[in-house]
Parts: structure tokens; sequence; C-alpha cells
């Protein structure tokens, strides 16, 4: 799981397909997603965004819907806060008595609400994972580098892509390190061993990157990435041009007449 | 000429481990010169302080005959002309793919891009990662990252190239093909200094030697007055090299003469039999 971005977007079948293509495609499906309040065009866009990484792109399906589960967790208790409401008196669906002559409600439009908020997020980020699935990211930076992005952005994106790998690359080696010697053997010594693992994981990783600074420095670093900038492909990017504009006008349709 | 003098330097790390002590050391241009030493004698602080990444805390250090006073410009001429290959593929290695990587350094030196795409692929090739041009960073291998980490100093074209244990876990082939890159970056002129454990291979491609041992200076000079001299080669705990005792045995048992150019290789004591 933990390379799967990584291993997605190597072997896609979309990986040599114009990146600013796919990033125009994957970014005016976020603006849907952002913009839309219709149940259905929005399930429209989500599973659009599904149906281009699953099955355009050839992700594996099991391992896809695996990466939905921590946002999950997220968007349900989000839903929860939002369909839950206190008022003075009994009133929607279902009333359960607080303190002081309050009740917790919830009501037909607050779980409409809960439920499109729930949707909206969930298109947005398959729209978003999409683009990540598909296409390697120095070729994201590159293109984002090409629109004339803001270049802080752009360095933003590298150094936490970055970093993510440093952190998870040391935990693994790590805990691997403790298991070979037997770490992990009863509740205690587990306990023991993950706090030990969770501190250097981060002493280790402060030296790596300063050591990883050293070798920048020693290469002439300025203190700017160059990131190399990627090639449009004209026709692809039509291609996916007319493309964005069919499904956002069908979504613009559904809005309207839905 | 010597193109790199260091005089009377010290070195403190911030825990007071003194890496460095007293360090007086010439190195010769266009020649090989192989740094010798246990672990933990000081030879990879010696090569940050090269590059200029850490400053003495007192001597004096010139390049090409010039002080280096550490000033921002002065430190972009002395890392564009010394490169150095780190100990750790993975403290120098940070693209998030192998072209990038590659094209760090020649960016940093504001050569345009349509060059570096030709400077790229050369030096890729020296070191036979051309196929890994689209593969992202952490999928490589550790003797990938190395000869990825060895190219992306090639393409900075350095005058001097220090490679800071280069052929440790390479194979066999990898490390052969590594010997006659030394070989043509030696023709074409680069000054090249490593460190190394590995005696045969220190012993076949050096000119010179330094020796380090806790952070002092004991040797700085020929390989081959190194080997001669019995006293420095016991306290610094080296081992003769196999081609070297052979030779000398040959010698004394007087099947061969004792010739001015030594054998480096098996194969030139083979030559040498085959000529008696
Ligand atoms: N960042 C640091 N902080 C404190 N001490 C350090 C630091 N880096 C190295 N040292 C110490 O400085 C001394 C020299 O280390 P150095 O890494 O230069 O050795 P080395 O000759 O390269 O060894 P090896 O053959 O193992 O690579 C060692 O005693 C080491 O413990
Ligand atoms: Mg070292």
């Amino acid at each position: 799981m933990k390379y799967f971005i990584e291993y997605a977007s190597y072997n896609s079948k979309l990986r040599n397909f114009d990146t600013a293509g796919k990033l125009l495609l994957s970014i005016s499906m976020l603006f849907c997603g952002i913009c839309g309040n219709n149940i259905f065009s929005l399930i429209f866009i989500l599973c659009t965004a599904i149906y281009f990484t699953v099955f355009k792109s050839g992700t594996d399906l099991i391992k896809y819907i695996k990466m939905y589960i921590s946002p999950a967790i997220f968007i349900i208790l989000g839903v929860i806060t939002i369909s839950l409401n206190i008022y003075t008196e009994r009133t929607g669906i279902i009333s359960l008595p607080f303190f002081a002559n309050k009740f917790i409600c919830i009501t037909e439009n607050s779980i409409k609400l809960g439920v499109i908020t729930a949707i909206k997020a969930f298109s947005c980020i398959s729209s978003m994972y999409f683009i990540i699935l598909t296409t390697d990211i120095y070729k994201i930076t590159g293109v984002l580098q090409k629109l004339k992005i803001p270049y802080l952005i752009i360095e933003l994106m590298f150094i936490i892509y970055h970093f993510i790998f440093v952190l998870s690359e040391r935990r693994d080696c790590i805990i691997l390190s403790q298991k070979s010697r037997l770490g992990y053997n009863g509740f205690m010594q587990s306990i023991n061993s993950f706090a030990k693992a969770f501190s250097s994981v981060f002493i280790l990783s402060f030296i790596r990157v300063s050591k990883i600074y050293n070798s920048l420095e020693a290469r002439c670093f300025d203190g700017n990435f160059k990131f190399s900038k990627t090639d449009i492909n004209k026709k692809e990017f039509i291609h996916s041009v007319i493309i964005s504009i069919i499904i956002v006008s069908i979504f613009i349709f559904m809005e309207v007449f839905l | 000429m010597n193109i790199i003098e260091l005089k009377n330097i010290n070195f403190t790390y911030g825990d007071k481990t003194q890496a460095l002590k007293n360090i007086n050391i010439t190195i010769e241009e266009c020649k090989t010169t192989v740094i010798l030493g246990e672990n933990g004698a000081g030879k990879s602080t010696l090569f940050t302080l090269l590059n200029g990444i850490i400053k003495p805390n007192s001597g004096e250090y010139r390049f090409n005959g010039n002080i280096v006073n550490y000033s921002k410009k002065e430190l972009f001429y002395l890392r564009k002309n010394i490169g150095i290959v780190f100990q750790e593929p993975d403290n120098q290695i940070f693209s998030s793919s192998v072209y990038d990587e590659i094209a760090f350094g020649p960016r940093n030196l504001k050569i345009p891009e349509y060059e570096i795409d030709n400077i790229v692929k050369e030096s890729a090739k020296e070191t036979d990662v051309t196929e890994y041009f689209e593969k992202p960073v952490h999928f490589l291998s550790y003797g990938q990252k190395k000869r990825v980490s060895i190219s992306s100093i090639l393409a900075m074209k350095p005058k001097v190239i220090i490679f800071d244990e280069p052929s440790a876990c390479l194979d066999v082939v990898q490390k052969d093909k590594l010997y006659s890159l030394y070989k043509k970056l030696k023709n074409k002129g680069i000054t090249i200094i490593i460190s190394t454990h590995d005696i045969d291979f220190a012993y076949k491609i050096a000119d010179n030697a330094i020796v380090l041992k806790n952070g002092e200076c004991i040797f700085n000079g020929k390989i081959d007055d190194l080997f001669a001299n019995d006293k420095i080669v016991q306290k610094s705990c080296l081992k003769y090299p196999p081609v070297y005792i052979l030779y000398n045995e040959l010698i004394k048992k007087h099947i061969i003469k004792n010739t001015y150019c030594t054998p480096k290789t098996i194969e030139d004591i083979i030559t040498i039999l085959n000529n008696v």
C-alpha cells in the first residue's frame, strides 16, 4: 500500500498521455465538484473520475477503494456534525434530549446537506486521485511550472511529497530492524519499541534532511529548485479539452434541469 | 601543480569530536589520490570540508593557489569545480525522477536547458543508468542509486571529483566499469580523490595516497612509497595488497627482476612472468 501511488502512476495506461490534458480534466472535474449542489450531478462527477482512474488507467480497484478509507473517516465525522443540530424544541426526524431543555435533532434538511457535502467531498477527492494515480509527480511539477503557477506552490508540493517518503522510509527501516530483533514480541514490548521508533523517526529524519541539504549545497544549490518543464502534446491536449467540455456541459445540464 | 592545499586545518563537530587535527595535505592536479584510513578516521569529514560545506575552525585552505575565504561567490566557484559523490546515495538523491536528479547540478550552474538534455544523457551513459530515467528514485536498488549519484556529479563537469567509497556495494561488472570511468576521467585531466577500504582497488588506480588516523594525517605521498614504508602501513592498520605481496615474493625468490614500473594488477604480473 505504501508505494501504491507510485506504482499506480508508473503502471498507468494513461502515464504517457499529455500531462497538461490530464491536469485540465482533473481540475475541471474538481471545479464542478466544488460548485455542484445537486446530488445527481455530483454523483456523475464522482463516477466519471472513477471511470477514468479505474477503467481507463487500469488502477487496481481494491487498492483504489482502500485509498478512500482514510478520507472517508473524516468525511463521515464531518457529515455527522453537519446533520446534528441543537434546538430548544423537538423537531425533525429524530430528536434526543440534551441538557437544559435543549434537544439534539436530525432534520430532513440537515441530512440532505450532510449527504451532499459527503458526495461533494468524495467527488473532489476522486478527481484529485485521478491526476495523482495516473501521472508521475515530476511531470505535474513540470506542467505547473509551464502554466506559470507561483513557484512557491510547486516547491511546497515537491518538498512535501519528498519528505513524506523520507519519513515513511525511515519508519519502515526502523520498524523492520526492530522486528528482526524481536522488538514486537508481546504487548508491552511492542509499545516500547513503537515509542522508540516514533521518536527516532523524527531525529533521523532531521539528520537526513540536513545531510540532503549538504548534498544540495555541494551541487551549487541557490535556494530555487529547477524542475524539468514538461512538453505539451497538442493533439492529446485538444482531445482532453473536448472531453472536459463535454463533462462540464453534462454537469451544468444536470445542475440546471435535475 | 597542487590544486588543493590544506595547512594546519582543525575541525571539531558540535559534540566536541575533533574529527580533523592539524591536517597538512597537498593534492596534485590531474592525479588520482586515495584517502585511506579506518572507520571514523575523518575521511568523509575531510571531503565535506574540501567542498566548503563545513568551515575549518582554524587553518588555511587553498584551492588552485587561492585562499578560500568562504564568501558566497567563492563557494559557488569552489563547488562548481569540486564535485563530491557522497558515501550514502540516500543522502544525496532527492528528486522524483532519475533524470531530474542528474539535471539538478547543471541547472544550478545555469546551463541552458537544450544543452542539459545532452549532458544528462551523456553522463547517464557513463554509469549505465539511462534505462532508469523515468523510474521514481525510491525504487532503485542501492547500487543503482550509487550510480545515479555518480552520474549526477559527472553532469556538472567539475575539475576535481571526490568519490566517497564509490566501489562499496557495486557488483563486479559495475566495479570494472567504474575503473574504466576513472581512467577516462583521468585522461581528460580531471583530478580524482577517492576514499576507499578496498585496498586492491586503491592500489590499482591511485598515484598518490593520503592516510588518516584518528583525524590526523600520517602519510601524504606516492602510493608506492606508502607500501615501501612498513611502519606507516602497520600504524594505520592497513594491509598490503595481494599483488604487491606477490610481486615482492617473486623478486625475493629471484623469479623476476625488479622492474622500475611496479605491477598494479594480477594481469600485469602475468605479463611480466610471460616475458621471463
Ligand atoms: N555530524 C557529526 N557530529 C558529530 N560527530 C561526527 C559527525 N559526523 C562524524 N562525526 C565523527 O567524526 C569522526 C570522523 O567521521 P567521518 O565520517 O569523517 O569518518 P570516515 O573516515 O568517513 O569513516 P568511514 O570509513 O566509516 O566512512 C568520527 O569519529 C565520527 O564519529
Ligand atoms: Mg565516511
